[in-house]
Formats: C-alpha cells, sequence, structure tokens
C-alpha cells in the first residue's frame, strides 16, 4: 500500500504479481540509473515489459495496451519506481500513441501502433527549436510540398532520446506568413535515417546522453507521414501537451530522492544531528503534502473529472517538493558532495549530486515553471494577460 | 474560483454545511472594538458549537456513533469556514465530552450535568518535558488535585475543563469545574485577541465521579481528542490562507498602478501563482488526511505534516498578501495583519512547528 491508500485485496494481488516479477526480471547493472545509459538494455527492458503486458497499462485495450484501472496504472508506476528499472523512452507511449489513436489515419494506426508498444520503433518529440522555446508558436523549421513529399529544412533541439531513437514527431511550419501565429504549423512523422537529417547529441548536466540537436538539410518526407491535417499541427500538439497523464506529476522523483537522503544521511551520521533532521522533517512534510495531492488528483481523474489547469500547480508543486529534497542531498553528503567518492548503501552508490543536478530539468522541461504559472495566473486566477 | 482538488468529491451534504456555516460565520462576526478602535476583526464567541446550536446546526458536527471520516471531513469544513471567517473560538476545545461519548471511552452521558462550556485542558502536549497536574486519592475517597496546566487555549471562557492528569504514573482524565478556592486562573492574552490561561491546582478537592478515564483508557482518550484538535487546526490555517489569497487576488485586480491594474504585472501574478499552489496542496493534503482517518498508524504522524504545512502556508501567503496591499497591508486597519496573527497563534496553539516537525521526523514516515 502507498500512504494514502489503502490497496484492495484485487490490487493487492496485482501488486504482489508486479513486485515479485520485476524483481526477478530487473537488468541489475542498470539499476536506479538517473537516465539512459545504455540504450540496448533500455530497448530490453521495453521488450520484457511488452512481453508481460505491462509496457502501456495506460493504453485502451483496442490498441493493444493493458486498459488498466488507473489504480492498476498507478500501482505500475509505483513498483516501477521502486525496483528502480532501466529508462524506457517515453514519447511514444505516452505522447504520440494518443495523438495517433485521436488524429491518425487507418493506416497510421496499424502500422504505427504496434511498434511503439513491442519497442520496435522508438519516437523523440521534435518541438522545441534553437529560436523557439517558451515561445514554441515562433518555430521556424520549415516544410514546403514538392510533389509527394515535403522538404523539410531547419533545426531542432533539446530532443529528448533522439540519439538512440528512430523517428521524430516533429512540428513545422507548412505555411510561412499564416494570419495567426497558431496556423500554419504541422506535425510531421519523420524517419531519423531519412538522408540529410543530422543527429548531434548535447551531454546534459549530469553527462548523459539525454538530448541532441537535429538538423534538416533538403530532406524529403512522404506526404503520407502528416500526423492530423495540413496546417493543423498546432492542435495535434497541444493535443499531446495537454492530454492528462498523471505520471507526468507523480511522486516517484521525489520518493527516490528522498530515499536516497535517508540513506545517505544514515550513511554520514548527519540522520542524528537534529538541526538537519529539522530539514529532513520539512523537506520530507512537502513530499507526503505533494503525495497527497496527487492521490487526489486520482480520485478526481477516477471520478470522471479532467484534470484542467490543475496540472500546472502539481507540476509546481511537484518541483518545489523535489528541489527542497536534492538540496538537501548535497548537504547530507558534506565535504563528499562534489567528489568522486561515492557513499554506498547495500553495495549501490549513492549519488547526491547526480540528484540534485537531475532535478534542475524539473522547472525547465514540458513548460518552464515561470509558463505554469502564467498559465494559473490567467487561466485559473482570472487575471488579465501580461506582457509576454 | 475553480473547483479545485478539494471540493470534487464533496456531495451536496458538505456543500450546504460549507455554505450555511460561511453565511452563519459572516453574519456573526463582529469585530471587538475597544475605545474606539479595533482590537481584533475577528469574532470571540463563546463557542463554536454554541453558534451552531442556535442555527440548529450542531448536529453537523457531531453524529453518533464512532469519529468517522464524514465526521471529520465535517470538522475540516466547519474549521476552515472558521479560519476563513476569523472566527476565533474554541471550535472542537468545547466539545470533548460529546466526541469521547462517541468513542466509548468516557461513561455515556458523562458531564451532562456540568453546566456551561467545557473546554479541553492537555497542557502542552507536545513539548519535549511535559509536567500535567497531579492527582492523589484522599482518605475519604475523594480526589485531590494539584499543580499547573499551563497555555491552555481559551481556557478563561471556560466553566469546566477535561483536564488531562497524572496519578503516580497513571495517566487520568478528569472533568474539573472552573471555579473553587483551591484554583486560580491566570489569562494570558493573544496576538489574536484571544486569551489562553494558566490553571493552577493547589489541593482542589473533586469528587470521584470526576474522574472520567484512567490508564490506557485515559490515554487512548487524549490522543484522539489531539488528533481532532489538530486536525480543527490544521483547517483553520487552511482557511486562513485560503481568505487571505482571495484577499490579495481581489486587490490587485482592482488597484491600478502605472495605468493598469496590478494584476498585469507578472511578478504579482507569479507570487499569487505560488501562492495558490501552497493553499491547493494545502488544502488537498487536509482533506486526504480525513480520508484516511481510520488508517490508525499513520495518522499522528501525517498530522504533524499537515500541521506544518498548513501554518507555514497560512503564514506564508498572509505576508506574501500583506506584500501585495502595499503600505495599506501594514496598518491595523486592514484585516490581513490580524489575520497573519490569528495564524502564529494557530499555529502555535498545539505544540510548535519544530516540535511538529521533530515529532515527524522521528515517524521515518516519508520514508517508505
Ligand atoms: C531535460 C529536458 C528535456 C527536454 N526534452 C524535449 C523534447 O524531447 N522535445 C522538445 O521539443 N523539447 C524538449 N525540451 C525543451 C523544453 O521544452 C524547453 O526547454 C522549454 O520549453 C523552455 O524553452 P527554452 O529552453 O528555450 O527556454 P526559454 O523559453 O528561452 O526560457 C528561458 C527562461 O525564461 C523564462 N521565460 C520564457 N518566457 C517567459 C515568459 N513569457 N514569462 C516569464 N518567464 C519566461 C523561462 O521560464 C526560462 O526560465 C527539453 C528540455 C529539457 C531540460
Amino acid at each position: 500500500m502507498s500512504l494514502f491508500h489503502r490497496d484492495t485485496p484485487e490490487e493487492t494481488a496485482f501488486r504482489t504479481e508486479v513486485r515479485t516479477w520485476l524483481e526477478a526480471n530487473v537488468p541489475a547493472e542498470t539499476l536506479h540509473e538517473l537516465d539512459v545509459t545504455n540504450p540496448e538494455v533500455s530497448r530490453e527492458w521495453h521488450r520484457k515489459l511488452w512481453q508481460r503486458g505491462w509496457i502501456a497499462p495506460h493504453w485502451p485495450r483496442e490498441f493493444g495496451g493493458m486498459g488498466a484501472t488507473l489504480e492498476q496504472q498507478v500501482i505500475l508506476m509505483e513498483e516501477l519506481a521502486r525496483v528502480g528499472g532501466p529508462y524506457v523512452q517515453p514519447s511514444g507511449l505516452n505522447f504520440l500513441g494518443f495523438a495517433i489513436m485521436e488524429f491518425g489515419t487507418e493506416e497510421q494506426k496499424r502500422d504505427l501502433l504496434p511498434d511503439i508498444l513491442s519497442g520496435d520503433t522508438t519516437w523523440c518529440q521534435g518541438y522545441s527549436e534553437p529560436e523557439a522555446g517558451s515561445d514554441l508558436a515562433s518555430l521556424r523549421t520549415r516544410a514546403v510540398e514538392d510533389g509527394d513529399d515535403f522538404v523539410v529544412n531547419g533545426q531542432k533541439i533539446w530532443s529528448s532520446g533522439a540519439p538512440h531513437c528512430d523517428r521524430m514527431f516533429a512540428l513545422v511550419r507548412t505555411e510561412p506568413d499564416p494570419k495567426a501565429r497558431h496556423a500554419g504549423i504541422s506535425m510531421l512523422l519523420i524517419d531519423l535515417a531519412t538522408p540529410g537529417i543530422t543527429v548531434t547529441p548535447i551531454q546534459t548536466l549530469t553527462g548523459h546522453v539525454h538530448f541532441s540537436i537535429v538538423t534538416f538539410i533538403d530532406v524529403r518526407v512522404p506526404k503520407t507521414s502528416i500526423l492530423g491535417k495540413l496546417h493543423g499541427g498546432w492542435k495535434v500538439a497541444n493535443h499531446v501537451l495537454t492530454f492528462e497523464r498523471l505520471s507526468g506529476s507523480s511522486p516517484r522523483h521525489d520518493l527516490i530522492a528522498i530515499d536516497t537522503l535517508r540513506r545517505l544521511s544514515e550513511a554520514t551520521g548527519r540522520v542524528s544531528d537534529p538541526a538537519f533532521r529539522d530539514r529532513m522533517a520539512s523537506a520530507g512534510i512537502d513530499v507526503v503534502a505533494h503525495m497527497a495531492m496527487h492521490r487526489r488528483a486520482v480520485e478526481r481523474v477516477k471520478a470522471g473529472q479532467s484534470l484542467g489547469f490543475m496540472a500546472s500547480v502539481m507540476k509546481i508543486a511537484g518541483a518545489n517538493a523535489l528541489h527542497n529534497v536534492t538540496d538537501l542531498l548535497l548537504d547530507a553528503a558534506g565535504s563528499d558532495a562534489a567528489s568522486s567518492f561515492k557513499h554506498t548503501d547495500n553495495g549501490q552508490e549513492l549519488d547526491p549530486l547526480g540528484l540534485f543536478l537531475l532535478s534542475r530539468r524539473a522547472t525547465i522541461w514540458g513548460g518552464s515553471a515561470e509558463i505554469q504559472r502564467n498559465i494559473i495566473a490567467e487561466r485559473i486566477l482570472g487575471f488579465p494577460r501580461s506582457w509576454r | 474560483m475553480m473547483d479545485a482538488f478539494t471540493d470534487f468529491d464533496s456531495g451536496d451534504e458538505e456543500r450546504l454545511i460549507r455554505d450555511s456555516v460561511r453565511r452563519m460565520v459572516q453574519e456573526r462576526r463582529k469585530p471587538i472594538v475597544r475605545q474606539g478602535s479595533i482590537v481584533a476583526p475577528g469574532t470571540h464567541a463563546r463557542g463554536y458549537l454554541q453558534e451552531l446550536e442556535a442555527l440548529g446546526l450542531s448536529e453537523l458536527m457531531l453524529s453518533d456513533g464512532n469519529i468517522d471520516i464524514s465526521m471529520v471531513r465535517r470538522i475540516a469544513i466547519l474549521s476552515e469556514e472558521a479560519g476563513a471567517g476569523l472566527f476565533i473560538t474554541p471550535v472542537i476545545e468545547s466539545i470533548g465530552l460529546p466526541l469521547l461519548a462517541c468513542t466509548g471511552l468516557v461513561p455515556p452521558g458523562a458531564g451532562i450535568a456540568s453546566p456551561g462550556m467545557v473546554l479541553t485542558a492537555i497542557a502542552e502536549p507536545f513539548a519535549a518535558a511535559r509536567t500535567l497536574p497531579s492527582v492523589t486519592s484522599t482518605s475519604n475517597g475523594q480526589l485531590c488535585l494539584s499543580g499547573t496546566a499551563g497555555r491552555i487555549p481559551f481556557a478563561p471562557m471556560a466553566d469546566g475543563f477535561l483536564l488531562a492528569a497524572n496519578n503516580q504514573g497513571t495517566p487520568q482524565l478528569l472533568l474539573v469545574p472552573a471555579k473553587g478556592t483551591d484554583f486560580e486562573l491566570t489569562p494570558e492574552p493573544m496576538a489574536d485577541g484571544s486569551e489562553r490561561g494558566k490553571l493552577v491546582f493547589d489541593g482542589f478537592r473533586l469528587s470521584p465521579a470526576c474522574l472520567l478515564a484512567q490508564g490506557s483508557d485515559a490515554t487512548k482518550a487524549t490522543d484522539i481528542l489531539l488528533d481532532v484538535l489538530m486536525l480543527s487546526t490544521a483547517a483553520q490555517l487552511a482557511g486562513i490562507a485560503a481568505r487571505v489569497h482571495d484577499m490579495a487576488c481581489d486587490h490587485i485586480r482592482t488597484r491600478h498602478q502605472f495605468g493598469r491594474v496590478l494584476a498585469a504585472f507578472q511578478a504579482l501574478q507569479h507570487r499569487a501563482a505560488n501562492d495558490y499552489v501552497a493553499v491547493e496542496v494545502t488544502r488537498a493534503f487536509l482533506y486526504q488526511v480525513c480520508d484516511i482517518w481510520n488508517e490508525g498508524e499513520t495518522r499522528r504522524a501525517l498530522l504533524h505534516a499537515l500541521l506544518v504545512k498548513s501554518a507555514q502556508t497560512a503564514i506564508d501567503v498572509a505576508k506574501s498578501t500583506i506584500q501585495m496591499h502595499g503600505a495599506m497591508g501594514f496598518t491595523l486597519e486592514h484585516e490581513v495583519g490580524w489575520y497573519l496573527k490569528a495564524a502564529i497563534v494557530a499555529s502555535t496553539r498545539y505544540g510548535d512547528l519544530a516540535a511538529h516537525r521533530r515529532l515527524f521526523a522521528d515517524s521515518n514516515l516519508a520514508y517508505w
């Protein structure tokens, strides 16, 4: 059971089944990795979960998903976090898949969805550009119609997983001077092996090869690769962005961080320093409060209501809670915080600096914290649009 | 405002309760004015239950049978509205006896004969070193009470006390009248206009019928009372936070500077957005704790966490609201300062925040 939910007997049985299987099958070499360290192991893990039927608990059965109840989804999420399995490329499973179900042609559904599930095709998201970040609608990558193809020129950046992925769903400008900023953008499904594409990996602050620059020079993409309508890409993109999945703001990362904090402070002895315990309590209280909010969100979705703009509230609350804990991780490590020496617990290396650095992304990706605050101010509190 | 995480699962009954209590609080709210100036803008009514009774609403607070989830949710709603309306009054403190009657830990009908308002007096519950008034039995079967119970919230209002005491190491719960020659009450004014008091007993004689519970029953009874008091206090703090946040939003929507409303400036929008997040997390936490009320092992630790979170939110959002009001927020005329004081008083009513954090850390609850 988790703190705010007592499993029903069926849920307990499911949890036990999941836990037993995970513990027997998780590859030991990638336990608790912070990001993809070995793409092959990640793919293999994806395939294993797929074969077990657990890769897409949130997908409807008609598209090959598990059609799991919300509680089963939460249980899987919790147990995966607990066992600390390898990183699974999420873009196809969590974003693109749903957009294809909603906007795809019958052929696209038939051809693309099964491979997303099996892990045979992995996808990355191509929205951001060097000059288009928070202001995504200012994107410039061009796609010009030419016979049966589009010819694509431009650059995408920060595409997570691009160095290891097979394809990209990319927002491109199909109309250079539209009347409205959001018009004239289309969603293209692009094979990254197409001639004219260069993928230049970028290392993240944690040293992982997580994202990249993807450059397109006269890249020919068949017209059948458009998802949704021509010039209708903004609608598809928004569907992807606002598709409400509770997993986005789940307390998973807080819990991993706080578990590391407990183990590290025990290893370093900080745990018995009253001043330090006081700060641990403050950080822990924020995590518990965030868990409570997440639980209420689950209940709300179960009651058939959408999260709406509360997703922005949850994102900020989650990032705040996480940052409190990761700040403390550095203190718990003391003078070893930034050295190559690592404390271990049960044979596992504890990486406070890694978690601290990794947590910086929580307020940047998927719409920065400032953008979430703009959304709360405008859409929830009803304040006038500020200059932006 | 949108239906957030809190009210989505409220049934019609809970909504009705919230609406009628909110109306009552607004109608009954009377600032205390002394010599022409506002001493406190809140109401210091004799007791929340008494106010509810006058409206025929008292059964909303108490129901027959156990203290169950629907009852604690109602207590949370009523307490939130009390906080939001700056209705500074013993919300739960005056219903200790009927609450315990629900649990069967005190004999049925106990205290019915005692007139007036009986307030809960559990001295300094979470202090590291703590002494309770001590009880001895006299040769003629009477009880004799000596010692001090300090910092008892609202004590000067009481006609009697539900007092936690100690009889040579055995915890006891007594029903004690608030009058007597061997009893002294020293009132202590609080920053929000309320009062607490120090009770000093010096060989105070009581009939054996005053002993309501002892041993593990007395411990259980005081624990239950404390749990409900903590929940209610946290809910009052959540109500304060939500109200001052609304106040700030209303103000910046209408005040103009530089040719536009303040709410158009992103710096204030983001401040308000952060406050909104804090209020929503706190209220979600509050109702989530209500909903797992029956999980006995984790409840107390969660209540420590909830009190810290709600106190921090109420105090932070009140400070932020003062900031958004400019100089006007820094006056005794504007209510927001009184809300801040009320938040500080409530946050120290049952233990201080450092104690709650310490007890939460000791529980190891956050570490699965
Ligand atoms: C780990 C990670 C993974 C990512 N993965 C992907 C991916 O797979 N695909 C993809 O397309 N993108 C991805 N991104 C990019 C991400 O979506 C962008 O970083 C984000 O939208 C912000 O854009 P930017 O980095 O250009 O910052 P900018 O938009 O330049 O913002 C810089 C700063 O200014 C603030 N700011 C900007 N506008 C405003 C405003 N109006 N009001 C107040 N403050 C403002 C921002 O909050 C930020 O603090 C990823 C980013 C990270 C960190």
